[in-house]
């Protein structure tokens, strides 16, 4: 009898892996699911329906304008996990139909919970003759002056209305006309007002939106015309292509000049008031060429990104979480200098549980220090009022060299990053614009400063943005050390982004996209090799997104031959786990809560000498194989065994997690033991830590001599 | 008290140091500081690929807009060299600058557009600063040189062949082999890469061929690889050792890398490894060099060392800056003057006796000439060499003596340092140095001073030997005021050699601004 060799299976069928587009979606329900939870304060809920929205508005700007665009090209190409674009389209459409319907839903119930702590917003039949009053005095001053009404003739080519605007569309009827000629008035609410206007009122905080007051003046801008119907829209276009080339890179093709033109004017979404009448909806349908598919009729407010700014207004303090401070870092507890904590030690910061402050801190006192040379920094997304910023310029100002590598193309925040790109150079810094069709991702600080006679190198790695405001939302891992191998890697990694010189081999870092994509499967592979049955490897991951192929097939591969694998994936996961002689060692959990968890851990446990890497990539293809993206090593000891700490408390979550199951939907993880929320259980230790330091330090105070 | 703290500070400063290699195929350079404790901590490193060789080895000389692109490169180094206020500095060219027809041009473009001063290197200080920093990698863990151990370097223009024996410098030799050469000599561009293969291989077989008449491989127990490609073979097949500076490569597995890389065309390394176009093509005639060597001796392994000669660079400008020597140099360079000393039959009894007396008059006039301790070993090599003109001609043989040093390697010295031996062995006797003497004024401004300073004490030095001096620790020397007294036993008798040291004396008080006494000791 032939000897039946077993076949490793190629991993290449579709049904191993989940579809990329649906994986969001996925996620943004979850995000929706946070919104339903009646145990959380209604405001935060308030917030996740925002953020729920915003997120939609991205992803059909990119992801969805993206998948149309392939269709346009007349591309078939089912992706990895089956599906041509267009069935990935009517899938999607589908799904995000039937999650806002929920989202509508959740909206209503919000609104009027939120009544019965004193918050209102009103729709127009509720305003009283005082509140009408008040409005209409505040259109026919502020808005009126700054509205352009596009009068809409059945046959007129259409005004190009700007995407995610919203829009008040009015159907006319001059007296005299006859039933079938009404008009279309079409009114792009402008930007410059605030979405929600408050009354003056003691009783309570009455909100009413712009829509709404526009709407209710209706008669206004239309004078001698009676009011047919009144509907609000909103369309959403693709976005620019600079921002698509990296985020949806693997989707564009090249497209000839008309194309690139019609793309422009047609829309990938429209979001429109229920009940709206015929007329408009005939209207936009033929001229931005919308498919059924791409119409979201909503009942109520539309474009609820805005509720952001109702659930960050001061007071109604009890309908939020209860404030997390951010604590000192415990590694620089008991330093009066940061140059000589970060000179005795490395540094490790869970960020925003502990303070961002001592990285703007370096920052400023690096700008002030007349021993300091040199500032190397990457940004990729800050704000134009960030003290980073104001840092960088001041030490340009004191004449050191400061070389500052920014990325433009950060998502939406282009014009803002070029601002500021602006002021630096004037300020004197060399600032240099990324590499062509490279995005810098990578986030590295250097300062080079001479100190007792010598150079000293402060390294500053870490897995999110150098951005002061988002420190405080998103939960990232960052690291100051003075190590030289580091440094010297560092210096190397500026010294190839500034084009000063060609790679020159890296003994701490390894560099996307010139060697990261295969260190990792080489340090999964390394994993399968020290793996036997009675000692498993181990490899523990947490990233935002897993979805490139490669590094699924090394999962894939590592679990048939024993390997556990525990990824904590936020959002995109392609990766299918617990499919039986594929992927049955592989658990997959994703935790959204308070911050957005953002951190990029990876653990292998090394057949006893376990290694732990962070860094600024997921496991996606744009950002191993498109992007400049660091990986580093915590190599300390105490760090280590914090980070696996911090990873396996992600795997117990038993309130905020959802595990990942091999149909691709996710399933909340509940217990009937103990309830356990990681990001509480991190923000407990470092106080409880935090407490345990200062009882030492007390211990050990000197011994007073008695007074006699 | 302020003060004393400075000087404290001072004391224990790091001296910044910086070394820049101008190769066949880039331009490389680290920047590092020499700490308190004698180690070196690399601050940067960098490189920027420029093909010099391809000029070189296909022209013999540099073209304009080669240079413009090597000049531009290192006008960047330089300024990254400021930023940090690196003190020490030392800019190297290899085979592709040396063996270009306008190397000057480019030496001086390089000066005038950057201020560095390109010190072009000959293949044994190439050996031996790369030995150097193989030496000091080398720790208790590390694998062990053994009693016949090769060094092997392939670069863009030449393999450098150091054998150890015992530790000790044997022979090193620089052959014409280099990745670049072979391709640009053999014009392999568009061959198909069966042929390529055949016509390296066949190159690479007859040079070594020809080595093997001056330098036995097949004793050879250990055998070192370093250079890029060499560290290349290692990251994909060796296994560190435990000293993370050097790596294994078991030789079968060694031999089934190039094999496999045979098959590949460029585009296809580019793609399979990762390399840079540039690296990619230089790759595989390399790895044949090494297989070629590594069939040519016995040993089962190759072990491959993360070193560099820039490593070794930033070693010796440590040692230069604190006036220190590396212990083996002196010994090197005074063993391979010997060997030149022997070839052209000097009277070695006599040459040493002035050599001694030679140095032994730096050392006493060390606070006049204020000279570090490398020129006492370019005054001793002098000494030793300033009559081996004689071999040629006793007329004039000083001029002999010049072109005779000036065409010979010394092992371990730079092109440069060997012309200042050449003059100052020449100008030990007759004429002073004169605008009119071009060797001479070829030199730099700060060269001639120096080889004044030198030749003058090499002048009184052969004085005193002619003086009957039977042991140089009779002599004496007093410094006072605007007066050199040296006491000499036994002097005084003949007018004859008074004479002679008037004459050589003269040259001295010009030099030196001092007067020049001689009494009996």
């Amino acid at each position: 009898m032939s000897k039946k060799k077993r076949k490793t299976p190629s991993f290449d069928t579709e049904d191993c892996y989940i579809n990329r587009e649906l994986s969001w979606v996925a996620f943004n329900q979850r995000v929706l699911e946070l919104a339903q939870r009646t145990d959380l304060p209604l405001l935060e809920r308030l917030k996740f329906l925002a953020i729920f929205s915003s997120n939609l508005d991205e992803f059909f700007m990119i992801r969805v304008a993206g998948l149309n665009q392939q269709i346009d090209a007349g591309i078939r190409k089912k992706a990895i996990a089956g599906r041509t674009p267009l069935q990935q389209l009517k899938e999607i459409s589908d799904r995000v139909h039937q999650l806002v319907e929920v989202h509508t839903g959740l909206v209503k119930t919000l609104l009027s919970e939120l009544r019965k702590h004193g918050l209102y917003i009103l729709g127009r039949e509720e305003w009283t003759e005082k509140h009408r009053a008040y409005l209409n005095d505040y259109f026919m001053t502020e808005i009126l002056p700054v509205l352009t009404p596009l009068s809409v003739q059945r046959h007129d080519p259409c005004p190009l209305l700007p995407g995610l605007q919203m829009n008040v569309a009015l159907t006319l009827r001059a007296d005299k006309d006859v039933p079938d000629q009404d008009r279309l008035l079409v009114i792009p609410v402008p930007d410059l007002f605030t979405r929600f206007l408050t009354f003056p009122s003691r009783e309570g905080t009455f909100l009413a939106t712009i829509e709404d007051v526009i709407a209710d003046n209706a008669a206004a801008i239309a004078p001698g015309c009676s009011v047919q119907s009144i509907a609000f829209f909103r369309l959403t276009r693709d976005a620019d292509v600079a921002v698509k080339e990296d985020e949806a890179s693997d989707l564009l093709n090249v497209m000839e000049a008309a194309v690139v033109e019609r793309r422009r004017r047609t829309a990938v979404r429209l979001e429109i008031s229920a009940h709206a009448s015929k007329i408009l909806q005939q209207w936009l349908t033929r001229e931005y060429e919308l498919k059924y598919m791409q119409i979201y009729e909503i009942d109520g407010i539309l474009d609820t990104k805005a509720f952001w700014q109702i659930a960050t207004r001061s007071g109604f303090d009890r309908l939020r979480f209860s404030d997390w401070s951010p604590q000192v870092p415990l590694d620089l507890i008991g330093f009066d200098s940061l140059w000589e904590a970060i000179e005795d030690h490395d540094v490790l910061m869970y960020h925003p549980y502990e303070s961002f402050e001592p990285v703007v801190n370096l920052l400023q006192l690096a700008a002030q220090d007349p021993s300091v040379l040199a500032i190397k920094q990457t940004l990729y997304r800050t704000s134009s009022d960030s003290p980073i910023i104001e840092a960088l310029e001041q030490a340009a100002e004191n004449g050191k060299e400061v070389t500052v590598l920014v990325e433009l193309k950060a998502r939406f925040d282009e014009s803002r990053n070029v601002q500021w790109a602006r002021r630096l150079e004037d300020a004197g810094c060399h600032i240099i614009y990324g590499i062509a069709g490279l995005k810098t991702h990578a986030k590295a600080l250097l300062v080079i400063r001479r100190h007792k006679g010598r150079i000293q190198r402060y390294v500053h790695l870490a897995t999110g943005n150098y951005n002061d405001k988002t420190a405080k939302l998103y939960s990232d891992l960052g690291l100051f050390s003075c190590n030289s191998q580091l440094a010297t890697d560092v210096a190397s990694f500026f010294n190839l982004l500034t084009g000063l010189s060609e790679s020159v081999g890296w003994s701490t870092l390894s560099i996307a996209p010139i060697n990261m994509k295969k260190r990792f499967i080489e340090l999964i592979d390394r994993e399968i090799k020290a793996s036997s049955s009675d000692r498993p490897g181990l490899v523990m991951a947490k990233i935002n997104s897993l979805e490139d192929k490669d590094i699924c097939q090394a999962l894939y591969r590592a679990s048939r031959k024993g390997v556990k694998i525990l990824l904590n994936v936020r959002g995109i996961c392609c990766l299918k786990p617990g499919i039986k002689g594929i992927s049955e060692n592989i658990e997959v959990v994703s935790i959204l809560g308070r911050y957005l968890e953002h951190a990029r851990i990876f653990y292998f446990a090394n057949g006893g000498h376990p290694e732990i890497y962070l860094s600024s990539a997921d496991w996606m293809t744009r950002n191993l194989d498109k992007r400049f993206e660091l990986l580093f090593p915590v190599t300390h000891s105490a760090h280590k065994n914090r980070i696996r700490t911090l990873l396996e408390t992600c795997f117990s979550d038993n309130t905020f997690s959802w595990r990942l199951l091999p149909d691709g939907t996710y399933q909340p993880v509940t217990s009937a033991k103990k309830k356990i929320q990681a990001q509480q259980v991190f923000y407990e230790q470092i106080l409880t830590d935090h407490r345990k330091i200062a009882g030492n330090m007390q211990r050990f105070r000197p011994v007073q001599p008695k007074k006699t | 008290m302020a003060q004393e703290k400075t000087q404290e500070q001072e004391a224990a400063s790091a001296e910044l140091l910086g070394a820049i290699d101008i190769g066949s195929n880039s331009i490389r350079m680290v920047i590092g500081q020499l700490m308190p404790d004698g180690s070196i901590e690399v601050l940067e490193k960098t490189q920027r690929a420029v093909r010099l060789g391809q000029d070189a080895f296909r022209l013999s000389h540099l073209e304009r807009v080669t240079m413009r692109a090597a000049i531009s490169i290192l006008r960047e180094f330089k300024r990254r060299l400021e930023s940090y206020s690196v003190r020490h500095i030392w800019t190297v060219a290899t085979s592709a600058v040396r063996e270009s027809r306008n190397a000057d041009v480019f030496v001086d473009r390089v000066l005038m557009a950057t201020g560095l001063d390109v010190n072009i290197i000959d293949g044994p200080l190439e050996g031996r600063l790369t030995v150097s920093a193989l030496r000091s990698a080398l720790t208790g863990d590390s694998p062990a040189i053994g009693t016949q151990t090769l060094i092997t370097e392939v670069g863009g223009g030449s393999t450098m062949l150091t054998i150890l024996e015992n530790g000790e410098i044997e022979s090193s030799q620089g052959l014409g082999l280099g990745a670049i050469r072979l391709q640009e000599v053999l014009g392999t561009a568009g061959l198909p890469s069966s042929q390529v293969v055949e016509l390296i291989r066949n190159e690479i077989v007859s040079v070594l061929a020809s080595v093997q008449r001056v330098m036995s491989l097949k004793d050879i127990r250990t055998f070192f690889a370093i250079g890029a490609d060499a560290r290349f073979a290692a990251s994909k097949i060796g296994t560190l050792t435990a000293n993370p500076a050097f790596s294994i490569i078991r030789r079968k597995a060694f031999d089934k890398l190039v094999e496999t890389i045979k098959g590949l065309s460029i585009e296809q390394i580019v793609a399979d490894y990762d390399l840079p176009y540039a690296d990619a093509e230089t790759l595989l005639p390399a790895l044949m060099v090494y297989q070629e060597l590594l069939h040519t001796t016995k040993v089962k392994e190759i072990i491959v060392s993360s070193v560099t000669m820039r490593d070794g660079l930033l070693l010796e400008l440590a040692r230069r800056s604190r006036g220190q020597q590396d212990a083996t140099f002196g010994k090197e360079v005074i063993q391979s003057t010997l060997a030149i000393a022997e070839k052209y039959r000097v009277n070695l009894h006599h040459a040493k006796r002035v050599a001694s007396c030679a140095v032994w008059l730096f050392d006493e006039m060390q606070s006049e000439h204020r000279l570090g301790i490398r020129y006492r070993i370019l005054l001793e090599a002098a000494a030793l060499l300033h009559e081996i003109g004689t071999y040629v001609s006793s007329r004039a043989y000083h001029k002999h003596t010049y072109y005779l040093i000036a065409n010979s390697q010394i092992y371990g010295l730079t092109r440069n340092e060997d012309l200042v031996v050449a003059n100052v062995a020449r100008y030990h006797r007759r004429s002073v140095p004169k605008p009119s003497h071009t060797e001479y004024m070829g030199l730099s401004r700060e060269d001639r001073v120096t080889v004044n300073k030198l030749a003058s004490l090499l002048r009184l030095a052969k004085a005193l030997d002619v003086s009957d001096v039977r042991d140089v620790e009779q002599l004496k020397c007093d410094l006072e005021a605007d007066t050199l007294t040296i006491r000499v036993p036994g002097m005084a008798e003949t007018s004859l050699r008074k004479r002679s040291l008037e004459i050589r004396g003269d040259f001295f008080e010009d030099v030196f601004g001092l007067k020049l006494e001689f009494k009996q000791g």
